[in-house]
């Protein structure tokens, strides 16, 4: 029988194209999805300049491209038909468009937090072309410089300008992620429909919009993480390649070593998660010996890994690291223990700190987000189960990554939590994305009702739809309401805080103030003070007082004098509109003396006006909205 | 036969790029678009590509999408770890040391890859298949959308930022003298009025009239006045809050 006489369904078993995967009907969906996607990006600039004027459509306008944007190509990357080449086109064009999602939120400067921390790290290594120069807002950015470094190549070697110079290095990071992990997930299941799928359900996590988009260290990590896991797993067939000279496997070896330890400058989190899949994934290996890739491989490059990030780690960044994570990891753990313990009542969930509530539909997409999340691990888990002798073995670390996100979620419980629990989803959805597809490949031959339903749910429009629910509860979990689209200045509300008076200010300190004094001032002036005005903020507490109460007292005292003096703060920078906004956050100076003030109103006029009547504080710049008062006479 | 037949002139092209990349960096000053035409690929695909192709020669059963992210992966990688390398020596990091250390890799990768590579395999450089050109134009048009989107992106930004008004007053001490700036972020040039004042009596006034982003900076004595007194710049625009610095007299309290 010739192949065009067989039907659709036989021509899928046999893997010979089906009508909608022939070449000629191929290019239709290619060209219709650029164009959606296209499109998409269009409606949403136009939301995000009608967000910026104020307008009430902005929202509606914003949502419906997203899903444009996303789901069209997330159909067809679902749908059985497809070719392999053309699943790669669509993921790259999605993977791309969504970057533009966060681009287009910020077409012409960095205004995110991790991107102002770190732009000062650019300006030192241009300023003294060396490396390590202390941050004092993030002590560990200076131990993993290579994302600073790369961006600092490409700036002085075309001099696009730090801006550009990042977008480009973060765009090369997102198209390396997306091949790199359906590459991954390609040889995991041994399919190019699965990896699709499992491609798509991890572009669904609640930081890969915005957060894994941003230039920030870990958004060029993961991905060069999960080339590195890539590296690994090419090994054995690397074998038979080279025709003379070096005739073991220690070329691929070192492939997959020199991704690792670039891994390992670049981002700790991310180097923890890669030593923890490449041991996870050397122990199932060495359990059972039936891999096709050689025994000695993968622990050896686990090994190697794992020493060299320790060595990093205890030799170079050990005091940044204790600095950055160990409060975070202690005030996580305390706060799940009083939980558990009932001594405190936990988060309310989709609450921000002022005490405004998300809309409900956003929080019905929030907790529908969390269900599907929870449904495809269980289903995925029983049905790694079913295949559990054909699924490599680094199918398995896969899904014990992905058991993570349950402990992830009860952190979501706690305040304390929850940033930790919002960070490792870029992590744990790798996981979850991996179990889909198998889920979705995976009959599980359950008698009664539960068996049709799940047998129904395999079908790829109900995937679909569920991917839909993800991607868009996933933004609804991930981002604050205020930080999805540009708009008017709002207090301490992370990009919708910087503004053009902020930023002037800032680099008039740079220009007329001494480099590298120090300063203090509200979580916002802090970032743009440090970023564009060369000055060190000051933050904590001193002598058992805490720092942030030198503005959030009425009065200026003993306790702010002892604050100014035992800081060596020469300068305080005051921003009048914390007198006329409530914070987004709820902590306009960080969550250091949070507890003393009303979050739900703007601080009191006083808090601001006293530093007029204080002998000794010259105030030397005024823009209106933000005041530099400047401290050195009460110093001497 | 020569290495350098038309199997290996992908990286023939590798090392003219390089050395292309080098000679710019000598030159200076080079238009920003050629700079980045030149430089872009040095940082992202070439370390990357000649070391793939050196360690893990091209075959017939690869799959594009991996080698692509191999080649981005090592590139970056070589950038990561070249700059601890480059951090060790007094020039640092800066454009003739990157173009040297990328440009030493691109060229040694190369040569490294001629002697492994197998001459009868298929030339890197060939004509594009359709479903290439096809994937490409399609990823080419949404690529040129989301461009459009930016400009319209950007074109908002720029509109919301110049909706903010704002003028920026300052006076600093530097030793016996003082200096006092105005520096105008209005849309359009805008007059108004600088009083010096000490003790709460009216020393000096300037009157002026600012274009947007224009600056003015006066450098005067400082004006005596008695301790606990200030001396107080303020700034009057008609229709506004005035703006106020002051610096105080005497030692505090």
């Amino acid at each position: 029988m010739s192949s065009a006489s067989v039907n659709p369904t036989a021509r899928r078993r046999r893997g010979l194209p089906t009508a909608a995967g022939r070449p000629d009907q191929q290019w239709v969906w290619l060209v219709g999805i650029a164009l959606t996607i296209g499109l998409a990006a269009i409606a949403l600039a136009l939301a995000d300049t009608a967000s910026r004027q104020g307008h009430g459509w902005a929202q509606p306008l914003y949502w419906a491209a997203l899903v444009l944007l996303f789901a069209p190509a997330s159909a067809r990357l679902l749908m059985p038909s497809p070719q392999r080449y053309e699943r790669v086109v669509l993921l790259v064009m999605l993977a791309l468009g969504l970057y533009a999602v966060k681009v287009l939120t910020s077409p012409a400067a960095f205004t995110f937090t991790d991107e102002l921390q770190q732009l000062r790290g650019l300006a030192d290594v241009e300023r003294t072309h060396h490396l390590f120069t202390p941050n004092p807002l993030v002590a560990a950015y200076p131990f993993f410089p290579a994302m600073v470094a790369i961006t600092s190549a490409v700036n002085q070697l075309t001099g696009l300008g730090a801006f550009t110079s990042g977008l480009i290095v973060i765009g090369a990071a997102r198209l390396m992620w997306v091949l790199a992990l359906f590459a991954l997930f390609e040889r995991v299941s041994g399919s190019s429909r699965l990896a699709a799928v499992a491609t798509v359900v991890t572009m669904t996590n609640p930081n890969f919009t915005y957060f894994e988009a941003d230039w920030a260290y870990e958004s060029l990590a993961l991905p060069m993480a999960i080339v590195a896991l890539l590296g690994v797993s090419r090994i054995p067939e690397l074998r038979s390649r080279l025709r003379k000279g070096i005739s073991s496997d220690w070329p691929a070896v070192a492939i997959a070593l020199a991704l690792s330890l670039a891994v390992i400058v670049t981002h700790h989190m991310s180097t923890a998660w890669l030593v923890t899949m490449l041991l996870g994934w050397a122990v199932a290996m060495l359990v059972r010996r039936r891999s096709a890739i050689g025994p000695a491989h993968v622990p050896l490059v686990a090994l190697v890994v794992s020493l060299a990030a320790a060595a990093w780690y205890w030799f170079v960044a050990r005091n940044a690291i204790a600095d950055e994570l160990g409060p975070t990891a202690s005030s996580s753990i305390s706060a799940l223990g009083a939980l558990v313990h009932g001594s405190t009542g936990g988060k309310q969930v989709f609450h921000a700190a002022s005490g405004a509530a998300s809309p409900p539909a956003e929080q019905l997409f929030g907790f529908a987000a969390v269900a599907i999340a929870l449904a495809l691990l269980g289903v995925g888990l029983a049905a790694l189960w079913v295949r559990k002798r054909k699924v490599p073995r680094l199918g398995f670390v896969l899904a014990g990554l992905a058991a993570l996100y349950v402990p992830s979620l009860v952190l979501r419980l706690t305040q304390a939590g929850t940033e930790t629990a919002n960070r490792a989803s870029e992590f744990v959805f790798i996981g979850i994305g991996f179990l889909a597809a198998l889920a979705m490949s995976t009959s599980l031959a359950l008698p009664g009702r539960v068996g049709r339903v799940l047998e129904g749910a395999r079908a790829w429009p109900v995937l679909w739809v569920a991917c839909i629910v993800l991607f868009v509860g996933g933004i609804t979990i991930g981002w604050a309401p205020y930080d999805r689209q540009p708009g008017r200045y709002e207090v301490s509300a992370d990009s919708r805080s910087i503004d053009r008076q902020g930023v002037a200010a800032a680099k008039w300190a740079g220009a007329w103030l001494p480099r590298n004094s120090l300063f203090t001032g509200d979580v916002t002036n802090r970032l743009l003070m440090y970023s564009y005005g060369h000055l060190n903020p000051q933050s904590g507490s001193i002598d058992g007082y805490s720092v942030p109460n030198l503005f959030l007292s009425t009065k200026f005292g003993p306790e702010q004098l002892t604050i100014i003096k035992g800081d060596k703060i020469r300068y305080v920078v005051a921003d009048q509109r914390l007198t006329e906004l409530v914070s987004q956050t709820g902590f306009p100076f960080g969550e250091e003396g949070s507890s003393k003030f009303n979050r739900s109103r703007p601080l009191p006029i006083a808090t601001m006006a006293k530093f007029e009547a204080v002998h000794g504080l010259d105030r030397v710049f005024d823009s209106g909205a933000i005041r530099i008062y400047d401290a050195e006479a009460l110093l001497r | 036969m020569s290495r350098l037949s038309s199997a290996n002139s992908d990286l023939a092209i590798a090392i003219l790029w390089a050395l292309l990349a080098g000679l710019l960096v000598v030159i200076g000053d080079a238009p920003t678009l050629v700079r980045s035409v030149v430089a872009l690929p040095l940082v992202f695909v070439l370390p990357g590509y000649v070391l793939l192709e050196a360690l893990s020669p091209r075959d017939a059963g690869d799959r594009a999408n991996e080698r692509v992210a191999l080649t981005i992966g090592l590139s970056l990688a070589v950038c990561a770890l070249g700059a601890l390398l480059l951090n060790l020596f007094t020039p640092g990091l800066r454009a003739s040391t990157w173009t040297a250390l990328l440009g030493s890799v691109t060229v040694l990768g190369a040569a490294a890859a001629m002697t492994r590579r197998d001459p009868n395999v298929r030339p890197a450089l060939r004509r594009p298949r359709p479903r290439s050109v096809i994937g490409g134009c399609a990823a080419a048009t949404a690529i040129l959308a989301i461009v459009v989107a930016m400009l319209i992106s950007h074109h908002g930004a720029e509109q919301q930022a110049a909706g903010q008004r704002f003028s920026q007053l300052w006076m600093l001490p530097e030793g016996g003298e003082i200096t006092v700036g105005v520096h105008s972020e209005e849309p359009v040039a805008r007059r108004s009025t600088l009083e010096l004042a000490v003790d709460g009596r009216v020393k000096s006034s300037w009157t002026l009239a600012l274009a947007p982003n224009q600056t003015w900076v006066k450098h005067l004595p400082r004006p005596a006045s008695a301790p606990g007194q200030r001396v107080i710049a303020e700034l009057l625009i008609p229709g506004r809050a005035p703006l106020k610095v002051w610096l105080w007299t005497g030692k505090p309290a």
